[in-house]
Formats: structure tokens, C-alpha cells, sequence
């Protein structure tokens, strides 16, 4: 009577199975901070900082700064920049009023007196729907405040800045954010949304949907049938 | 088609896709400036001035890189696309009432201008087949063509593989596979820019060098390698690496396999023929559209400029590779060498450059491409007589890493001395050219493990670099659309 033999994977099963313990554990390790990390959601960055120069926009007392063609998104809870006082003092730097209007829309936030200076985040009212308008910068103290941004041609955004009704070279750098903070898996609607929209709807945000898994599942899976199809090819049942 | 063949070629083409989504217009390296040539050429015939012109870009590219915000984002990881619905509506106005002329104003000054024509002609063929999608759109469909590319460079991998190692699929798989998963040539697979067509056609020459040298030397093969070598002239300046490794190549196998004469003589007159009419095309077209002689003049400027000092360029190399020893002069130009090529920029360093993983993944990197060499190099000892036996295919590979090492060192060297050490011009996806030689070095070296534990290290190699394609893909479109 012949000895039942224990099952002993061949070597093309055995790297099949390597490497799908490889990938998901390394998976795991390698993504997963990626993936759990939660981030400010932002909605619009109208014009970003400098990216080697800044460079600083005077407004004097009772002068604004407008910069307009600035997209405010229905999501948008936030509003982020840099000030100022022009000169370092006790008393800090003057307050400033943010002022965002648009068609049927305004909300304007004010950034109270006496700050040392940097970057400041204001809660402001969202439009109902997404809207281009204009985002103003008013200076209400009885002192000159700087506003950071850029004169770097390769960071001049889209919106044109004026001050005391006069169009000046460069952006004053502002951010929008959205209430939450989200993980990347928890955005990924959104996310799709944006990258649909610069391919102007070419690819639709269904077939994203569609794309997405059939990357992140079928990629894995070809490499794996490739390597062991060919360990087959030269090994055959070899253990 | 091989099956496992079959398969990467799939997996690569998902990749190239999901690059196309995860990378907005513009934002690969020089895309913009790219693809300002290859409009021009489509839409007037002729090249973009390097040095003079009224525009960069055209009307209609200046106007969707202000609109979108696109400009502005390049590098800038505080930068966003203008990405809602309403920006795109205010696109559409903006490109619907752009005058005639729009797309074709774009004479320069631009710095791609400088390169031979053939990447940008064979783009202009989609461009007109596609002229009639909006600009955006348009972009999309261009980075399909040119993964193209992408795809023939991981089948000739495969191809050379066999070449080299026989008909072993695990080998070839493990080689072409390791290419196709190498993030930096997947996410340039997707940006217009020459490079890729370059490094497709780099290693089409090393392919049909290795036929000569392996197989001797008939007149079929010397035509086809001289052909691509030809093509790679003309693609780029850096395609003129290719000449040598040409040279070198006829020259190993007419050695090896001592042909007739009068064979060698049809042979070197096919293969001169063959190049020097790509040379005298690329003179009549440069003369013809102003561009300032072969490669915009550059090859003449960085072979002119002055203070060049063999013992300076020579110490700048082993700066490059090595700790400074005390007896040498600081080398010129910043704090950069090995570490920022062949690991951060080679691996992976997406957008313009402002995308990255974490600096320990690098270190892990560098870390692996250390031991791997000296795996390689213990594998090259462990079967040097196998070696010496292909001693014709071991010369081929070796012209080529070395002709394309001197070169950039020589290149990095030179810009350094004209622009006062500012920029080292070089980064690592100019080897990819050369990328091949890499997966093959990976095949070959995990192939001379014993058999119980090769296939599990090659297994291993492909899953770390799935799990660095995929990332890549991922910390991308996080960049651009978080």
C-alpha cells in the first residue's frame, strides 16, 4: 500500500505565495501612515507662497489689497495668509479685515490687532455654491501691515492684485480649507473629483472610480501571474 | 507574445494610466517647455527659437498655465491646481475666446529648441490627429502616445534579457519587471519630454548591439542598430552616447566572429551611411530653422568653455562617488553626488522634483543598491569564466554604462564650470537610457543564487518595487489633488 505523501508546494506556488505575504505585510507597513494620516482638507489654494523669494506687500491704514478671480468652493470653512505689522513694535500689528464677495455672496473675518506676525487662519461663511470673486485685505489700525506672497513669475498665480486701487506685480499668497480633517481613503472622492476635472472631463469621475482598484488590484496581481506563469514556464512542478 | 511578457506589459500600461491621472498638465519636468515645441512643429512646421522669439509658450498654453493655476504649482508644494468646476468654466470661456493663431504663436524663446527634431515630429502625428480636442484633453491623449515608449523599453528589456541570459523566463520577467516597476521611468513615461523616446531607443540600440555581438554581425543587424542609433541622435543630444556603443559594438563582433572583408566593408559603409545621413538631416533642418547648429550649439559651447582641468574634473568624480580626501580641492558646485542621482532622482523624485517619499525610504534604497552591488559584484566574480566566455555581450554593456557615465560626468563638470557651480545639470532619470543594464544586473545577479534561493529573492526584488511604483503613484496625486 503506498505511503500517502505530504503536500509540498512547487517553487512557482511557493514565490506566488511570497509574494503576496510580501506585499500585503509590506503594504501594511509601507502605506498604512500614508493612509491613516489625517490632513487640514484643502479646497483652493488661489495663489501659493514664494517658493524662493517672498516678498512683502505694503498697505497703509485705511488702504485694502483686493486680489481678484479667486475661487471660494462651497466647502471651504477656511481662510489662510500671512501679515505683518511693518514695523516691530509692542503694540503688534493693526487689525485687518478679510473681505470675500462674489455674486450674491459676501463673508468677511477680521484679524484682531496686536499679533507679532506670521500666518493666520480665519473661520469664515462659505458660499452655497462655488464662485470666482474677489478677496480683499483691509487694513483697519492706524498702521502700515505687510502681507506676504510672491513677485516670482513662476509663482504668479491666476488672480491680479491691486492696492489702494492700483495693480501691482505679484499675489498675496491665501489658502482655503475645508472644516474637516481627512484621511487620504476618506478624500478620495474629492480627490478623483479635482483630478477628473484637469483631464477637463475626459476621464469622468466614474471611470476614476473604475480605474483606481483595477490599478491598485490588477497591478499587483499581473506582476504576481507574470512571475509565477514564468516560474512554470521553467520549473515546472520543481519543489 | 510570451505570457508573462504579456502580463508586465499590462501591469505597465495601468501604471502609465494611472501617472496620466495622478500628474496634472504640465507638471513633469520641462513639460511645459516640451510640449511648446511639439505644437509649434505641428501647427507651423518648424521649431521653436532656443534664444529669441516673441513667446515662450502660445497664447493658448500661456493661457490654460495662468487660468488653471498650473504655472504657478510647478514646484511649489504649497501650490494647487485650480481644480473646481467653476475654474474649469472660466477656462472654457478663456479658450473658446481665444483669437485665430492661438496655438501657433509659440516661437521662442524656448529651451527645448535646442533639441534635434524627431521626438517632437512624431508627436506632432497625434497632435494633428487630435487637434480638434481642447487643449486639456488633448495633453491627456499625447501622454498615452508617448507611454508608448515606456512599453517598447520594457519589452526590449525583455528581448535583451533573452539575448543574454537565453530563453529564461523567470530572468526576463525579473529584468523587464524591475524596469516597469522603476517609479522614476513610469511617471516620465507620461510627460512630454524627449527622454523617453530616448531611453526607448538607447535601449533598442543595446538590443540589436548585443544580436551583433552574440550572433555576428550581418548587414540586417548592423543596419537596424545603426538605424536606432541614428534615431537617438536624433532625438537628443545625450543620444549621441549611443555612437560609441554603436561603434564599439560593430568592432566587438566583427572580432568575435571574423567576417569577410568585403562583408566587413558593406558593413561600416551601411552603418557610417546610415548615421551620417541622420547627422546632415539634423544639419539641414537646424540650418533651415535657425536653431544655432547641432543641439542649439551646446555641444560646441560645453566643449569650448573655458578652464577645463583633467585632475579638477577627475577629483570632481571621485567627489561624486567618494568622501572628500584631504589632499583634494573641494569639488565645485554644491553638496551633490551619488545620493541625489543614482538613489533620490533615479528611484523616485516625481513632479519638478518637489515630490518625494520620506527620506527613509531613500535611505532604505540606498541602503538595498549598496548590497545589491556587492552582490553584483561577488556574482561577476563567482562566475567570471562565464563571463569571459561572453566576453562580446560584456563589452557592449559595458560601452554603454561607461560611454553614458563619462558623458554626464563630463557634461556635469562642464555646466558647472560655466555656470559657476550653481546647477550640476545632472539628475537620475538621465541614466535612464541605460535603465536595462539595470534590470539585467538585478536578473543576473539574483539568477546566480542557488536555485533554492533565487526565484524567492527575485520574488522579493518585484514586490518591494510594486509597493514603490504604487507609493509613487499614490504621494502624487496626493501632492497635486489633496
Amino acid at each position: 500500500m503506498p505511503r500517502p505523501r505530504s503536500w509540498r508546494p512547487d517553487l512557482a506556488t511557493s514565490c506566488l505565495v511570497l509574494m503576496v505575504l510580501l506585499i500585503v505585510i509590506g503594504g501594511l507597513i509601507f502605506w498604512r501612515p500614508f493612509l491613516t494620516r489625517s490632513s487640514q482638507q484643502v479646497t483652493e489654494v488661489p495663489a501659493p507662497p514664494a517658493l524662493f523669494v517672498l516678498a512683502e506687500f505694503p498697505v497703509a491704514p485705511n488702504q485694502q489689497a483686493c486680489e481678484n478671480s479667486v475661487t471660494v468652493t462651497s466647502d471651504t470653512r477656511f481662510a489662510t495668509f500671512q501679515l505683518r505689522p511693518a514695523k516691530p513694535s509692542r503694540e503688534g500689528g493693526p487689525p485687518v479685515g478679510f473681505v470675500l464677495s462674489g455674486q450674491g455672496y459676501r463673508a468677511t473675518a477680521v484679524v484682531p490687532g496686536g499679533y507679532p506676525g506670521g500666518s493666520v487662519t480665519l473661520r469664515i461663511t462659505p458660499p452655497r455654491h462655488t464662485l470666482i470673486g474677489t478677496a480683499c485685505f483691509v487694513n483697519l489700525g492706524t498702521k502700515p501691515v505687510l502681507l506676504d506672497g510672491t513677485t516670482e513669475g513662476r509663482t504668479i498665480a491666476r488672480p491680479a492684485l491691486e492696492i489702494a486701487g492700483r495693480p501691482v506685480t505679484g499675489d498675496v499668497a491665501l489658502s482655503f480649507q475645508g472644516l474637516r480633517s481627512e484621511s487620504l481613503p476618506e478624500e478620495l472622492g474629492v480627490l478623483f473629483d479635482h483630478a477628473s476635472n484637469l483631464t477637463d472631463g475626459l476621464v469622468p469621475v466614474w471611470l476614476i472610480w473604475l480605474i483606481a482598484p483595477l490599478v491598485a488590484f490588477g497591478v499587483p496581481i499581473a506582476l504576481i501571474l507574470a512571475y509565477y506563469s514564468a516560474m512554470l514556464e521553467d520549473f515546472g512542478d520543481a519543489r | 507574445m510570451p505570457l508573462p511578457l504579456a502580463l508586465i506589459l499590462v501591469l505597465a500600461a495601468l501604471l502609465s494610466v494611472a501617472w496620466d491621472l495622478a500628474v496634472p498638465a504640465f507638471q513633469g519636468p520641462d513639460e511645459d517647455a516640451h510640449f511648446g515645441y511639439v505644437q509649434h512643429l505641428a501647427e507651423t512646421g518648424r521649431p521653436p527659437s532656443p534664444s529669441s522669439g516673441n513667446s515662450s509658450y502660445s497664447t493658448q498654453e500661456a493661457t490654460l498655465l495662468k487660468d488653471l493655476n498650473l504655472l504657478s504649482l510647478r514646484g511649489d508644494l504649497g501650490g494647487r491646481p485650480a481644480w473646481s468646476a467653476a475654474d474649469l468654466a472660466l477656462w472654457h470661456q478663456a479658450e473658446h475666446q481665444l483669437p485665430p493663431g492661438s496655438s501657433s504663436n509659440g516661437d521662442g524663446p524656448n529651451a527645448t529648441g535646442q533639441n534635434p527634431p524627431l521626438y517632437y515630429a512624431l508627436m506632432a502625428i497625434p497632435y494633428r490627429v487630435f487637434a480638434w480636442l481642447p487643449l486639456l484633453k488633448l495633453l491627456f491623449v499625447l501622454r498615452l502616445f508617448d507611454a508608448l515608449c515606456f512599453l517598447a523599453t520594457v519589452s526590449l528589456t525583455w528581448l535583451i534579457a533573452g539575448e543574454v541570459f537565453g530563453r529564461v523566463r523567470w530572468k526576463q520577467t525579473l529584468a523587464a519587471g524591475a524596469v516597469a516597476l522603476l517609479p522614476q521611468l513610469a511617471f516620465m513615461s507620461v510627460v512630454i519630454n524627449s527622454d523617453g523616446l530616448l531611453t526607448a531607443l538607447t535601449t533598442a540600440v543595446l538590443w540589436m548591439a548585443l544580436r551583433m555581438a552574440i550572433r555576428g554581425p550581418t548587414l540586417g543587424r548592423v543596419l537596424a542598430a545603426s538605424g536606432f542609433t541614428a534615431a537617438a541622435v536624433l532625438t537628443h543630444g545625450r543620444g549621441l552616447v549611443t555612437v560609441p556603443v554603436l561603434g564599439i559594438a560593430i568592432l566587438v563582433a566583427w572580432i568575435h566572429h571574423r567576417p569577410a572583408l568585403r562583408d566587413v566593408a558593406v558593413q561600416a559603409g551601411g552603418a557610417a551611411a546610415t548615421v551620417g545621413v541622420a547627422f546632415v538631416a539634423y544639419l539641414l533642418f537646424a540650418a533651415s530653422g535657425g536653431s544655432g547648429g547641432l543641439y542649439g550649439g551646446e555641444v560646441t559651447t560645453i566643449n569650448t568653455s573655458r578652464g577645463f582641468n583633467l585632475g579638477q574634473f577627475l577629483s570632481s568624480v571621485y567627489q561624486f562617488y567618494f568622501p572628500k580626501l584631504p589632499s583634494l580641492t573641494p569639488r565645485i558646485g554644491p553638496d551633490y553626488g551619488y545620493r541625489q542621482v543614482f538613489i533620490n532622482t533615479f528611484y523616485a523624485t516625481f513632479g519638478q522634483l518637489e515630490v518625494t517619499f520620506r527620506q527613509g525610504v531613500y535611505d532604505i534604497l540606498q541602503v538595498a543598491s549598496a548590497l545589491g552591488l556587492v552582490a553584483f559584484y561577488t556574482a561577476c566574480v563567482a562566475r567570471w569564466r562565464a563571463l569571459r566566455r561572453s566576453w562580446p555581450a560584456v563589452a557592449v554593456m559595458l560601452a554603454l554604462l561607461l560611454t553614458l557615465l563619462v558623458a554626464l560626468h563630463y557634461i556635469s563638470y562642464r555646466e558647472l564650470l560655466a555656470n559657476g557651480g550653481v546647477d550640476p545639470v545632472i539628475v537620475g532619470r538621465y541614466l535612464l537610457p541605460m535603465v536595462s543594464l539595470f534590470g539585467l544586473a538585478i536578473a543576473f545577479t539574483v539568477g546566480s543564487l542557488p536555485r533554492r534561493v533565487g526565484p524567492f529573492v527575485g520574488a522579493a526584488v518585484l514586490s518591494a518595487g510594486l509597493l514603490l511604483a504604487l507609493g509613487g503613484v499614490g504621494i502624487t496625486a496626493a501632492r497635486f489633488y489633496a
